[in-house]
């Protein structure tokens, strides 16, 4: 039995809104850093299934270029975050307001 | 679908200027690694040198009209991408040579801020030669890395690392939107090359999909909705970093704008021309008015970066391959204009440490080679004749007008004149309040430099535009066949002489 | 050979700006400076008079391509001129009168810091303004448009560190922008219908246009005129921008730039023709204004000030001819009023020069022996200017107001009679107080009063000849020289036959009406000189809205510049608190559902005990977040945004 690929679409669209909901409310920075992996592993989800779907291979590549980027973000993401830490000894997003308006 | 990857020479030849420029890249890696004790100006140089070559390359192909794709259409090199790589490296050039006064500030790592500068830019080239969707998304978070890591770049900064957490933070969560749009084209089109898409049919999916693909572009150009980093990240970010990071990023994203609106999605240019007519409009609107209030010049030029880009779309929601020759050519005069500007923010920072438009009192006298090139670069800006800005902005009208886009041309001339109250409070700053100290300003060589190939660029496109509309004409050849309705127009032969 | 001539007009001033502007701060002295300044613009002069004098002999409009610029194939903008009498007029006055103003300059400017400076702008002025009126399209027209107006505005600021200066340059230059603003819609109002800009090319097919289309171009080009010409209700800057130096004023402010505006709506008649309501607009704004500015002249005390409203005034003389389709009359207007005000121009200059610096004529008085040729030369111009016969003013003038009459525009034909009679007694009024009575100066300025050098007198003498004589190239009225040699391009006006005896009653009533400004200037500042502070006191009210010129300038401070300051701010702060707010509680909502669970157990168990006060809670939480700067509201933006615009293309599809 073959799981069709609307199921997917629903699991992805929900971990899809997770992420991105998360990347609104949450504060903690290394929160709304895994909240955007979410974001791109949803995507991750869709590729692999449609690649299924459609027999074609793109898709896939797709994946592994998406999880490659992560990987980078993830890297340079901390980096930031390190150097925030130092500078403030907080890695809370809303201590973070000197520049506005 | 396979993927081929037999290549022959004559491909690897197409990624030339690419190949050239990544083993630069390393060679400035390794001597800084090599040389510790080498003077970073030095490494500017050797950064410039790979650069001036790579442009000398692109030149030769672009003259030469050498032209092709790889890997499957992923790749394109032609006279477009051409364009916008030379933008991208002038640019990168022009901002190393401002960089290299500011470099001094950085405690750490002076050296491998050069390596970062040229390698965003090397991630723009590719931007400018991207041609499905894999490569957009790649290209474009290769590009965006190095600004993330610039933008923080003066580590004891509070305010640096304020914008670099903003910029990434909202970066990523742009690239987010950005891949999941593009695995929703993906799924309701099973392809990912722009040219294969032309006969998709308007599902709620692909609609979707596109418009988180167009927030990510619209976020790399800082388009109203989704400027909302712009500000903050301009501000906080060191000046030479806000300098590239205001033009370089923008001319590679509308080579991707381009063909996606052109060659994927052409056959819905009812929808997204009024997609891009809203946008352009808040774009003008927003930037134009809440740069009146701005006191620090950097978020003034971050807003009135906005209402530029505003106008640029202006050029886009034309829809014809004169619309696009107006983009290419106002990206141009944009180029000059606003690094001028940004290498005088620079400057005067370097001398007074301030970047308040309130500390530019006076400057007129401090300075006035200085007040008087940003007096131009300003003009230019707000688009007076007879500089480069002005021409741009008629052209980008014109193309505008011969659509019928009249709604448009009306909110972006009423917009124009919103501008130059701004630009002239800082004018009147320069000329006319009194310095609070009379001493005389200097400036370095490099930064001397800058200026005068931006006033050069400004003064002479303004005065003979005739090689650069060519050049733009010619690099925008593959959407001559979009010229229909406006061919259909009654020409205009050149005016005979008479009476003689 | 007559081509090249036309080519060569605006190179030579382009060239001297070069050369100063690049080099005259390092390489030569100021004798150099201004020799080539004065001597481009002279070689401009005697280039015209060639051009000029071809026109006449063949009697054909040339047409002339400098330079082309093609975007994207089918557009073509050219940077071409083209020569006909309309031009030729403009380009012997500007040439003409600049010429001798630039020698005057000379003289006027001698010693002062930025000499050099000075005269790359007045060059570059002079560039602006020949391309004005020489293009032969739209593009070029707007072209000189705007370089006249950033030469104002970098002249009137030329004393940069007054600050009166600086902010009449501002205020130049923002009023201006309003009239640029109606000149650009105009202008792409005219290509969207004709699909081209250039003159021959959209008067030919005139006649397409709908008449509301004509009346929306010609009056978008009505503002841009208004602005340009300083005309209600956009006349506020030309009397501040008196702050720039004298010669200055009496080229830009007076003889050419404020005439552009003249020259646009008469370049553009054939638009202007087709529609009654933008005629009628232009007649109304011009005579008020001429009415209008000439009251406020009669109170100002500082010389140049009420030189200024006099050239307002003047300029709503020339638009009245324009409304009521005298073009030819409001052309010659703008010919004898080019040499009378560069004339007072000038002699109030030199009267400046004489007196060190002193400008309110309340310190003047009996200078008519101490400064002879300045005096004389002052009242013909004053004269000129007053409709005495036969001086220049008085032809042209006449034969506005004789065409209103004729025409039946009687209402017009009592504002300028009225406005004529206020000119002719404000101006004595002028000539009286500095020249005339007992000296009112103090005594050190008494003591260095000297008549000016040679090369500022030369000058006006030219300029007092030609306004005694200048009036004769249009008699007889309505069918002088000027008005055959105008003919072909300003339409006919004269249709009408009118009996001499009516041309000849109307003459004698607009001399009666100049003699009796004058008289009553006369009484009171002659033979009475008590009399007019009596009668201020008097009219106390009058007098004061007078002083302070109808209050526009404030009116426009509190309507205009201070919502505009608040708009932006306003908008500002609704970006923070309102948008902000909506994304905040949007994020709140979202955060109330994620941490819903938590939310449930504690505040239902805790019931209705606690609502007033969580309700202050999440209130005080709000505002306190109302501050932005933060990256989740960004976030938030950017998602609202995308709502936004896949509404917009819901829309779009669904349609």
């Amino acid at each position: 039995m073959t799981i069709p690929v609307f199921y997917y679409l629903i699991l992805s669209a929900v971990v899809f809104l997770t992420g991105l909901v998360g990347v609104l409310i949450r504060r903690n920075i290394i929160i709304i850093l895994l909240s955007v992996e979410l974001m791109l592993n949803a995507t991750n989800i869709n590729f692999v299934a449609f690649s299924q779907y459609f027999h074609n291979v793109a898709g896939q590549v797709f994946v592994f270029f998406a999880l490659t980027i992560a990987a980078a973000e993830v890297a340079v993401g901390l980096a930031i975050i390190i150097a925030l830490h130092r500078a403030k000894s907080s890695i809370n997003v809303d201590e973070f307001q000197l520049l506005k308006w | 679908m396979t993927f081929s990857l037999t290549m022959s020479p004559s491909d690897l030849l197409l990624l030339l200027p690419e190949i050239l420029l990544t083993c630069w890249l390393c060679v400035v890696l390794i001597v800084d690694f090599s040389f510790p004790r080498l003077p970073k100006e030095q490494l500017a140089y050797l950064s410039i040198a790979g650069l001036v070559g790579t442009l000398g390359c692109l030149a030769w192909f672009d003259i030469s009209g050498i032209s092709g794709t790889l890997f499957a259409n992923m790749f394109v090199v032609d006279r477009m991408a051409l364009f916008f790589k030379m933008f991208v490296v002038g640019a990168t050039i022009l901002v190393i040579l401002a960089s290299m006064e500011f470099v001094h500030r950085f405690k750490f790592f002076r050296g491998e801020y050069y390596f970062l500068v040229v390698m965003s830019a090397l991630g723009m080239m590719f931007m400018a030669s991207a041609n499905d969707l894999l490569s957009v998304f790649v290209t474009l978070e290769f590009s965006t890395f190095g600004f993330y890591v610039l933008v923080s770049y003066l580590r004891e900064d509070v305010a640096s690392n304020e914008a670099g957490l903003k910029f990434f933070i909202l970066g990523v969560f742009a690239a987010g939107l950005l891949a999941y749009g593009i695995s929703l084209v993906y799924g309701e089109t099973g392809k990912l090359v722009f040219s294969d898409m032309k006969s998709a049919q308007a599902t709620p999916g692909l609609i979707i999909g596109f418009l988180l693909i167009f927030g990510a572009l619209g976020f790399k150009i800082g388009a109203v909705p989704f400027h909302s980093w712009i500000p903050d990240t301009y501000h906080g970010s060191p000046t030479p970093v806000t300098a590239f990071l205001s033009i370089a990023p923008k001319g590679a994203a509308f080579a991707i704008l381009l063909r996606m609106f052109f060659v994927a999605l052409a056959t819905f240019k009812p929808t997204w021309v009024l997609l891009l007519v809203a946008a352009s409009i808040l774009s003008m609107t927003y930037g134009n008015i809440v740069a009146i209030a701005q006191k620090n010049i950097k978020r003034l030029l971050a807003y009135s970066g906005i209402a530029q880009v505003g106008n640029v779309l202006i050029g886009l929601a034309a829809g014809t391959k004169m619309g696009n020759d107006a983009i290419l050519f106002y990206l141009l005069t944009y180029l000059f204009a606003n690094l001028g500007a940004f290498a005088i923010v620079i400057a005067v920072s370097q001398a007074i440490g301030s970047e308040e438009i309130d500390d530019y009192s006076g400057l007129g006298r401090r300075s006035p080679f200085l007040a008087f090139s940003m007096l131009i670069f300003l003009l230019s800006l707000a688009g007076v004749p007879p500089l480069a800005g002005f021409i741009g902005k008629l052209y980008i009208f014109v193309a505008a007008i011969k659509e019928g886009l009249y709604t448009l041309i009306t909110v972006g001339l009423i917009n124009i004149v919103i501008s130059m109250y701004y630009y002239l409070i800082v004018v009147k700053k320069m000329y006319i309040t009194e310095p609070h100290d009379p001493s005389p300003l200097a400036v370095s060589g490099p930064m001397k430099a800058v200026v005068y190939i931006g006033l050069a660029g400004t003064l002479i496109i303004g005065v003979y535009p005739q090689p650069v509309i060519d050049w733009v004409v010619a690099a925008t050849m593959m959407f001559s066949d979009l010229a229909g309705p406006a061919a259909a127009l009654p020409t205009v032969p050149p005016v005979v002489s008479s009476g003689g | 050979m007559t081509d090249l001539l036309i080519k060569l007009i605006p190179v030579f001033p382009l060239l001297a700006v070069i050369a100063n502007g690049l080099f005259g701060r390092y390489l030569w002295s100021h004798d150099w400076a201004h020799r080539l300044a004065w001597g481009s613009v002279g070689l401009s002069f005697l280039c015209t008079i060639g051009v000029v004098a071809d026109v006449l002999r063949t009697g054909t409009a040339h047409e002339v391509i400098a330079y082309q610029w093609i975007f994207g194939g089918d557009l073509t903008i050219n940077l071409a001129y083209l020569v006909d009498p309309l031009t030729c007029v403009w380009l012997l006055v500007v040439t003409g009168v600049g010429f001798l103003i630039h020698v005057y300059s000379v003289g006027y400017m001698h010693g002062e810091d930025g000499f050099t400076r000075f005269f790359t702008y007045m060059n570059l002025f002079m560039v602006s303004m020949l391309l004005l009126v020489m293009g032969n399209n739209y593009a070029v027209l707007f072209i000189g448009w705007e370089g006249v107006g950033l030469c104002s505005y970098l002249l009137i600021g030329y004393y940069y560190d007054k600050v009166s200066a600086a902010k009449a340059a501002s205020k130049a230059f923002v009023v201006n922008r309003i009239g640029d603003a109606g000149f650009l819609l105009a202008i792409f109002l005219v290509f969207i219908n004709f699909k081209t800009l250039d003159y021959t090319k959209v008067f030919a097919q005139v006649g397409q246009l709908s008449p509301d289309m004509a009346t929306a171009i010609a009056l978008c080009l009505l503002v841009g005129a208004v602005g340009k010409s300083a005309q209600l209700p956009l006349h506020t800057w030309l009397p501040d921008a008196m702050e720039g130096p004298t010669p200055v004023s009496a080229l830009i402010h007076a003889a050419t730039m404020v005439t552009a505006g003249v020259y646009m709506v008469v370049r553009n008649h054939a638009i202007f023709d087709l529609s009654p309501v933008a005629m009628e607009t232009v007649a109304i704004v011009g005579g008020c204004t001429a009415l209008f500015a000439a009251t406020i002249g009669l109170v100002q005390t500082d010389i140049k000030r009420v030189l200024a409203y006099s050239t307002v005034s003047q300029l709503g003389y020339m638009f009245l001819g324009c409304g009521i389709g005298a073009y030819t009359a409001a052309v010659f207007h703008v010919m004898t009023h080019a040499f009378f005000k560069a004339l007072l121009f000038l002699s109030a200059g030199s009267v400046i020069h004489a007196l060190s610096g002193e400008q309110d004529i309340r310190k003047m008085g009996g200078l008519s022996k101490k400064i002879p040729w300045t005096y004389r030369l002052f009242l013909i111009g004053t004269v000129a200017i007053a409709g005495i016969p036969p001086l220049a003013g008085f032809w042209s003038k006449d034969e506005i107001m004789g065409h209103a009459f004729v025409h039946h525009h009687y209402v017009f034909y009592g504002l300028a009679a009225l406005g004529a009679f206020l000119t002719s007694f404000y101006m004595f009024r002028l000539t009286y107080l500095t020249f005339y009575g007992p000296s009112r100066m103090d005594h050190h300025t008494e003591e260095h009063v000297h008549e000016s050098p040679m090369v500022m007198v030369g000058p006006l003498m030219a300029l007092g000849l030609l306004s005694l004589v200048g009036g004769f190239l249009g008699f007889p009225p309505e069918h002088g020289w000027l008005h055959q040699f105008l003919a072909p391009v300003a339409g006919v006006g004269g249709e009408h036959e009118v009996g001499t005896g009516l041309v000849l009653t109307l003459m004698m009533i607009a001399t009666g009406i100049a003699l009796l400004g004058w008289g009553l200037a006369h009484y009171l500042y002659s033979m009475n000189p008590a009399a007019p502070d009596r009668w201020a006191a008097k009219a106390q009210g009058i007098y004061n809205t007078l002083l302070n010129k109808y209050y526009v300038d404030e009116l426009y401070d509190v309507l205009v510049v201070e919502p505009t300051k608040k708009l932006g701010l306003a908008l500002d702060w609704f970006d923070r608190v309102v948008i902000d707010g909506i994304v905040r509680a949007v994020g709140t909502m979202a955060e109330l559902g994620a941490a819903g669970s938590t939310w449930a157990e504690k505040h239902v168990i805790y019931g209705g005990l606690n609502i007033i006060g969580y309700g202050n809670h999440l209130l005080a939480k709000q505002w306190r977040q109302l501050q932005s700067g933060m990256v989740h509201h960004y976030a938030a933006i950017i998602i609202a945004g995308l709502f936004l615009l896949a509404v917009v293309i819901q829309l779009i599809v669904q349609r």
